[in-house]
């Protein structure tokens, strides 16, 4: 017990039973011949090796340095986890968080009851908007990876890259305005070309069209990240061991052949990887991009309207808040488990070894 | 080796897909800046064109001589956020990617779970804006800064870059007293420019190119507060309008001005990408083959 009042009084009180541990199972049989200084020097250093709190005192600078990102993260991600409780209340801007009156699984129970035809119309939108262009645009940005690796030439691969990469880094704003020089009426260049071809004036609104804008979507998504969807690829496409193209080519393949069997199954983990991000967007809504082209037109909402949008106009007008978040977590629950079901697919056909 | 034909073939068919579909990406960035410098009267009665026949700069004289967008200021605010806002995520992911890559770190585990978990749960719009509007940055440029400064996936790409860095690094510099920040600062961030320049480049692309924040968190009133991007949104949507009503629509170079706007907000990042991926292809090459 006299070895502890070596100790300073602030460390013993802060880690009083870890320390008590430790000092129990530290023996000394040379505690007699050290100077009392160098003992409790060594013993301090034993602990430190042995109990959490004198672990977490050795690196106290590396936990400070976690403050920042610690507190940004518990306000801004664990907070509004939390908040989601305000999907089972009545919230008002007036009454607040703690005022609002629960309601239960009211607006759960009006979710799936499906009572108000909108409710399918938005589930429709999102969940067709998405999955069009996750199948348009997985097999796409695929494809052109394994183009731009068949590119002999590294100056061209790198000069393709470069231009391919350029649409991602711009903004849906720009993107849409883009669009208006293709989709107008009178000058529109889409118009124009389809006059050409057809030999006759084409005069499509496509503005006020909606059932050309799953496709206009899931085209215009393709064009921004066709390329920069490759860059996953592109590291795994340098690892193929081309040796395995030396033997295919010995056994006369061509180069689809090399394609289908010494590329591809090359890049099935990171093929797979892709595809179970892809599985949880395929619930998530771009709404981004949605907003940015359709510019807001109203014209379009019976094919464009969805979950994400909802969240917007209710904070927009100030209403509907608790609506509007049961309907955004029970998106996020779906995206959640459309990952977790697709991981564990993807596990299971690893070990079959499809890989 | 000689090349059978079989191999020409393929070399040709596929040299001219790329070539078609690398002229697919750049034909919309070509046309709007034609336009721009295109007579309005020209794009009206032709169309857009690949070539123009009427050059002018009524355009660019209209959007910065307008009195009712404040083109400087839009830019302005753009770059406030952009600048402060990469320089703060960058070091909060610099930082806590350093910690994280950590394992002899007590509670090493638990620490990396409380942060990963927040890449499959999140609250949603709503419950952040009441958050964000809580604290007190509603209507404040810090808003469209703040809550964005923490991203994970960030966090990942660094963390596995330290993770790859051989231990003794940071072991020789630990026997010359280093503290940990010193490491970080002396000797990880000048080994990781790729890495840093990578995220910088992706922070100052994603704040650039952001509207959305600036749409919920400022107020509608305070228009000089805001970024370039939620102006040129308001400025086509307007144009639109305009464009439709020919009585008021004959003032207005409703066509050139959208594609200045067009030119104005992606200018920057076509001028710095190109100089600066050579690197971050290269970090995210690094990041992505260790993670």
């Amino acid at each position: 017990m006299k070895e502890r009042d070596n100790i300073t009084a602030e460390e013993t009180q802060r880690a009083a039973e870890p320390f008590e541990e430790a000092a129990a199972e530290a023996s000394f049989p040379s505690v007699g011949a050290l100077s009392a200084e160098e003992a409790e020097k060594l013993r301090r250093k034993n602990y430190a090796a042995k109990s959490p709190f004198a672990r977490i005192m050795k690196h106290k600078l590396l936990y400070l340095m976690l403050i920042p990102s610690l507190i940004l993260v518990i306000t801004f991600c664990y907070v509004p986890m939390f908040g989601v409780v305000i999907a089972f209340k009545d919230y008002n801007l007036y009454d607040g968080f703690a005022g609002s009156e629960w309601v239960g699984l009211k607006y759960f129970k009006y979710i799936f009851q499906g009572t108000d035809p909108n409710i399918f119309l938005v589930f429709r939108n999102t969940i067709y908007i998405s999955l069009i262009r996750v199948a348009t645009n997985f097999p796409a940005i695929l494809i052109f990876a394994l183009m731009i690796n068949e590119i002999g030439s590294k100056k061209l691969k790198g000069i393709t890259r470069t231009i391919a990469y350029l649409p991602s880094f711009i903004s849906w704003i720009a993107v849409g305005g883009m669009m208006v020089a293709l989709l107008s009426v009178e000058e529109g260049g889409l118009n124009a070309f389809l006059s050409l071809v057809q030999g006759k004036e084409v005069k499509i609104n496509w503005y006020a069209q909606d059932q050309y804008w799953w496709a206009i979507l899931a085209l215009s998504s393709m064009w921004k990240s066709l390329g920069w969807g490759t860059i996953v690829y592109m590291s795994a496409l340098g690892c193929i061991n081309s040796e395995l193209y030396d033997a295919c080519k010995i056994d006369g393949g061509g180069r689809f052949r090399m394609i289908l069997s010494v590329t591809i199954p090359g890049i099935m983990n990171v093929i797979m990887l892709q595809l179970i991000m892809d599985a949880g967007n395929l619930i998530r809504d771009n709404y981004e991009q949605i907003l940015a082209m359709t510019n807001g037109s109203t014209a379009l909402s019976e094919t464009t309207y969805v979950v994400g949008a909802m969240s917007y106009s209710s904070i927009m007008s100030g209403s509907g808040y608790s609506q509007a978040t049961a309907f955004s977590l029970v998106q996020g629950v779906i995206g959640l488990v459309l990952v977790l079901l697709t991981n564990k697919i993807a596990k299971k056909t690893d070990n079959e070894g499809v890989v | 080796m000689k090349k059978s034909k079989g191999d020409i073939a393929f070399n040709v068919v596929n040299g001219t897909l790329i070539a078609l579909l690398c002229v697919i990406f750049l034909l919309p960035f070509w046309m709007m800046i034609i336009s721009s410098f295109t007579a309005n009267s020209s794009l009206q009665s032709h169309g857009y064109q690949i070539i123009p026949d009427k050059l002018s700069l009524e355009g660019y004289r209209y959007v910065f001589g307008s009195t009712e967008i404040d083109f400087f200021r839009a830019i302005g605010n753009s770059l406030f956020v952009s600048v402060i806002g990469t320089v703060l995520s960058v070091a909060v992911s610099l930082i806590t990617a350093y910690v994280l890559s950590k394992k002899k770190l007590f509670g090493h585990k638990v620490v990396n779970m409380f942060y990963l978990v927040t890449m499959f749960f999140c609250g949603g719009l709503i419950p952040l804006f009441l958050v964000v509007k809580n604290v007190g940055l509603y209507d404040s440029l810090w808003a469209l800064i703040i809550p964005s400064a923490f991203n994970l996936y960030h966090i990942i790409l660094v963390r596995s870059y330290f993770l790859s860095l051989p231990d003794s690094l940071e072991e020789a510099a630990m026997l010359d007293g280093a503290n940990d920040l010193q490491i970080l600062w002396q000797i990880f961030l000048p080994i990781s420019v790729p890495m840093v320049l990578t995220i910088a480049f992706f922070c100052f692309v994603d704040k650039w190119n952001g509207w959305m924040d600036a749409m919920l968190y400022l107020s509608p009133q305070s228009k000089y507060k805001w970024p370039l991007q939620f102006v040129l949104k308001n400025m086509l949507e307007d144009m639109n309008i305009l464009g439709s009503n020919s009585v008021t629509g004959g003032a207005v170079p409703v066509l050139t001005a959208q594609s200045v706007g067009v030119v104005i907000a992606i200018i920057p990042l076509v001028i710095i990408f190109p100089i600066i991926q050579k690197y971050f292809v290269n970090g995210i090459t690094i990041g992505a083959v260790k993670g």
